[in-house]
């Protein structure tokens, strides 16, 4: 084990600012290798990113036609009166 | 907390003149740019102000309150620049102005601190979930109001930078100024907040789905019913 290898705990306290893409370049290497050698911070790994991604798609609520509709209704009123 | 914008008059309806007063071709055109500004975010602005309120009334009020104050500091929007930062910034503003006056928010220490909650882990933990296979199969017995029952239960502070992050995908920076306070405060905001929110869902999971918990569950407790 070289002195920069990754426990998993280390792993884990550092996955979700992995997966924000928020880490630097070094650390992010130390993840990779990481996951390359853990099947099982691999497997957390991959449930985190797909529940992250379910979490998005059940909170996504397209603004209905009728709203939609009061929005641009109501920004014509509001610009035209400048101009 | 920073509040970059300034307030508007108290007369809703009445426009601000710019500084200098431009052409009527100019003004046609910041016309029909801010239109096509909102409509390109406004399922975005709209999804995150129904998560924000929690109903559809409310959301469409703050909704329109954003466009308003929008439309009156769009003199300040250097084109080119993050539109829809700037708009979730306006939203935000509106909301936390909102809320401040329908409310009184309760200290932050008084959230309970969930610790180090992984929903991953829980899974692993659970005798009759480890046998259903992939992990992620677990997320097939969650329902997509549970999720958005669960998410709308996270205290106000954490709420705010939950759906900033992981609904609208915002970078750490941006939420700082979004929100007007420190990145440090974001990111400690976000991982307590996606803890209480992986915890809700296990609680989902248990208690809907009659999943034991932990290692030392039974293994002959009966297996979750679809």
């Amino acid at each position: 084990m070289g002195a920069s290898e990754l426990d998993c705990r280390e792993f884990t306290q550092r996955l979700w600012t992995f997966l924000d893409g928020e880490l630097d370049d070094g650390s992010c290497q130390e993840l990779q290798a990481h996951l390359e050698r853990c099947p099982e911070c691999w497997k957390h790994y991959r449930f985190e990113g797909v529940l992250r991604a379910f979490v998005r798609r059940c909170c996504q609520e397209p603004a209905p036609e009728s709203v939609r509709r009061r929005v641009i209704r109501f920004i014509v009123r509001l610009t035209a009166r400048e101009g | 907390m920073g509040k970059p914008l300034t307030k508007p008059e108290p007369e809703c309806w009445t426009v601000h003149q710019d500084a200098g007063t431009p052409g009527r071709g100019d003004a046609l055109l910041r016309r029909k740019r801010f239109e096509e500004m909102v409509a390109q975010h406004l399922d975005a602005l709209y999804a995150a102000a129904l998560r924000l309120t929690r109903n559809r009334q409310d959301a469409e009020d703050l909704l329109q309150e954003t466009l308003l104050k929008a439309w009156r500091s769009y003199h300040t929007f250097e084109e080119g620049t993050n539109a829809r930062a700037w708009l979730f910034r306006i939203l935000m503003n509106a909301h936390i102005d909102r809320y401040r006056k329908a409310t009184r928010e309760p200290e932050l220490s008084d959230v309970e601190d969930v610790g180090e909650f992984y929903l991953y882990t829980k899974v692993q933990e659970s005798e009759q979930l480890r046998g259903v296979g992939d992990p992620e199969k677990l997320l097939e017995r969650i329902m997509e109001h549970e999720v958005r029952e669960a998410l709308e239960s996270l205290p106000e502070h954490f709420r705010r930078v939950v759906i900033l992050a992981d609904l609208q995908g915002f970078s750490y920076k941006e939420i700082a100024d979004i929100l007007g306070i420190p990145v440090g405060t974001v990111m400690s905001r976000l991982f307590r907040g996606r803890r209480l929110l992986q915890r809700k869902l296990w609680d989902y999971v248990r208690t809907h789905h009659r999943i034991s918990e932990g290692p030392s569950a039974s293994s002959e407790a009966r297996v979750a019913k679809g």
